[in-house]
């Protein structure tokens, strides 16, 4: 049993995994080491992933807590509402141990950024449900909000950031009643 | 304080005027954002007269009737009442009022039977996307029952010829047991009426309701509608009929509309044997982005912004108040109309001409001709399915060959920073033969 919020996250991680791990050549070095759900937690380190991908509800980065919170954005009589379910995904590319330059580097997170997003776009979501809550809307274009932050580590250990933010609707029913 | 979001709404067909449902298990309860359906007392004043004195000295009830709107997102089952209401009439697939399966035709639609067999039938013929079994179907155009064998030809998973005899049985779905990967053709056997069809197609759990006008264009069917405010108390009012619909639509955003009632006799019930929570429709929106985009003509997109389709049914009462009654007699139906509305983002000139010019986009000068065209694609989706590969749908379409739609346009406003738009009216008209208008609609609920 997991709430909707688990269930988005599990399918976002499979979404991801096939998308920037499993259907590029293990060859390509714009390739992910790792995409999971929370923070990396040692399991890998950055470094040894090299481009990590971690999945969250809301954003932990967000500490006062009022920026990407869940909100409600409709409310229907007879016991129904419809939430802005938000997620951020948040990437490091951490080029410490394959001393990638810096054309190289902002190149690969480009690239990581743009199939991310893509994924993210194509993903609708169907079919998630859990207990009286499905999904009722699945990502949009204009939803998306992103940032690609490049860190330190010249000439030859570039460390870059990406973060990218998204929402989706989801409908409960049955409540108020 | 008692929260409206804890209130209940439902509508169930009545068998005929006069007759209110009182079936909790027919009645769809449904969603909505805003409104409600309450009882709409007349009240009239005594009118003043010499010697009265300075103050009214009486009111009087004089009649009732009852009706509302409500601010509605669209969802599947219940928006097929609405469509139902609004249009009058649904095609049907067979004496239990159910309508056809949504896939029952994909190998063969409808083929009329004829005084003598026909064998070897590979006209139109389709092959199942998948190895699958199939389903049969008759539908009789007299008293029947329609009876004989069709036999179905094609190949197996394994590319071996088969074949499989189903028996018709009036318009029954007859289920076969073969799995078939490919139809090659279909023999079919002699009418028993004028009239009788077969198709073939496969078991799908969705289902195709197809909306249109009565033969009696100013008929449409009753419905008695449920209201529980809060759940603090419950009412019913019989005999309402469906007096408006509007579907809107903008990119971006679910489905939404608008739906308005129009009845008779209110009468406070108790809502102790209501079960909405188990005949609710929490189903799916509809949502702009998931939907096809819009054509006028087939072929050629649009870049609708927002749009809406609204059927309106002029209901006057003026008539309808009889000596003898608190409320009115009947709720006749004087007038149908259908507008479909768009914000048109325009990328070139030609639809620009078509609408303020000669309506054909042909000539350089302006000529009394309007633009008529009623074939285009207008289908809102859902991004959830009703059946595999199937999602919730609802297609508007007008005639097949009559251009039955007149098409006009505003005079474009231009605004510095924006883009141009223009706001494009089609009015439905009436057809010299067949419906003027149809209005699809995929779900899972078998019958309306």
């Amino acid at each position: 049993m997991s709430g909707i919020h688990d269930a988005v996250m599990i399918r976002t991680q499979a979404m991801l995994q096939a998308a920037l791990i499993d259907d590029i050549d293990e060859d390509d070095p714009a390739r992910a080491g790792v995409v999971r759900i929370g923070p990396l937690q040692g399991e890998p380190e950055p470094d040894t992933a090299r481009i990590s991908v971690c999945i969250y509800e809301n954003d932990p980065e967000d500490m006062e807590g009022g920026e990407w919170l869940d909100r409600i954005s409709e409310v229907e009589c007879g016991g129904a509402a419809t939430f802005q379910r938000r997620f951020t995904i948040i990437s490091r590319g951490l080029f410490v141990n394959t001393k990638e330059n810096l054309t190289n580097a902002r190149a690969y997170m480009s690239t990581l950024k743009e199939r991310i997003e893509i994924a993210i776009l194509k993903e609708q979501y169907i079919g998630i449900v859990a207990g009286n809550e499905y999904v009722a809307r699945g990502p949009l274009a204009m939803g998306i909000t992103s940032v690609l932050r490049q860190g330190g580590g010249p000439p030859d250990s570039y460390d870059i950031f990406l973060k990218i933010r998204f929402e989706i609707l989801t409908t409960r029913t049955g409540v108020f009643t | 304080m008692t929260a409206a979001e804890k209130s209940f709404i439902g509508l169930a067909k009545q068998d005929e005027k006069g007759t209110p449902n009182t079936t909790d298990a027919e009645f769809n309860y449904l969603l909505f954002r805003a409104g409600g359906v309450a009882p709409q007392n007349i009240v009239l004043p005594l009118d003043a007269e010499v010697g009265g004195g300075a103050m009214l000295r009486d009111m009087v009830k004089v009649g009732v009737t009852s009706g509302g709107a409500l601010d509605i997102i669209p969802r599947p089952d219940t928006l097929g009442h609405f469509l139902l209401g609004a249009m009058g009439d649904i095609e049907t697939a067979n004496e239990d009022g159910e309508s056809f399966k949504l896939k029952s035709d994909a190998i063969m639609a409808d083929v009329y039977l004829q005084s003598i067999p026909q064998t070897g039938y590979d006209i139109g013929i389709s092959s199942p996307p998948t190895t699958r079994t199939l389903i049969v179907k008759g539908t009789e155009g007299g008293e029947g029952p329609l009876a004989g064998t069709v036999t179905v030809y094609g190949t197996d998973a394994l590319d071996a010829p088969l074949e499989e005899d189903f028996i018709l049985d009036g318009d029954e779905y007859i289920v076969g047991e073969e799995e078939f990967k490919t139809v090659t053709e279909v023999d079919l056997p002699v009418r028993v009426d004028p009239g009788d069809m077969v198709r073939v197609g496969w078991d799908d759990p969705a289902y195709r309701h197809l909306f249109k006008l009565p033969t009696d264009q100013f008929d449409a069917p009753y419905y008695t509608v449920r209201s529980a405010p809060g759940q603090l108390w419950g009412e019913q009012f019989q005999d309402c009929r469906v007096a408006g619909l509007a579907i809107t639509f903008a990119g971006a955003r679910f489905v939404e509309g608008a739906v308005t009632f129009m009845g008779g006799l209110p009468t406070p019930v108790s809502i102790a044997t209501w079960d909405a929570l188990t005949y609710l429709d929490e189903g799916p929106q509809f949502l702009a982005p998931t939907s096809l985009g819009i054509e006028l003509p087939p072929a050629t997109g649009l870049k609708v912004l927002s749009g809406s389709v609204a059927w309106g049914l002029a209901i006057p009462l003026d008539e309808q108040w009889v000596v003898g009654s608190y409320s009115p007699d009947d709720f006749d139906i004087n007038q149908r109309s259908m507008v479909i509305t768009m914000a048109v983002k325009l990328t070139s000139d030609t639809l620009y001409k078509k609408l303020m010019y000669d309506g054909v986009g042909a000539v350089s000068e302006w000529t009394a001709e309007i633009y008529r065209e009623g074939q285009m694609q207008l289908s809102l989706r859902s991004p959830i399915e009703a059946s595999t590969g199937n999602p919730y749908e609802l297609t508007i379409r007008a005639h097949d060959t009559e251009d039955n739609i007149v098409w006009s346009a505003a005079p474009i406003g231009l605004r510095a920073g924006r883009q141009i738009v223009m706001a494009v009216t089609g009015v439905v008209l009436n057809t010299s033969a067949g419906n003027p208008i149809e209005v699809e609609l995929v779900n899972t609920i078998p019958a309306y």
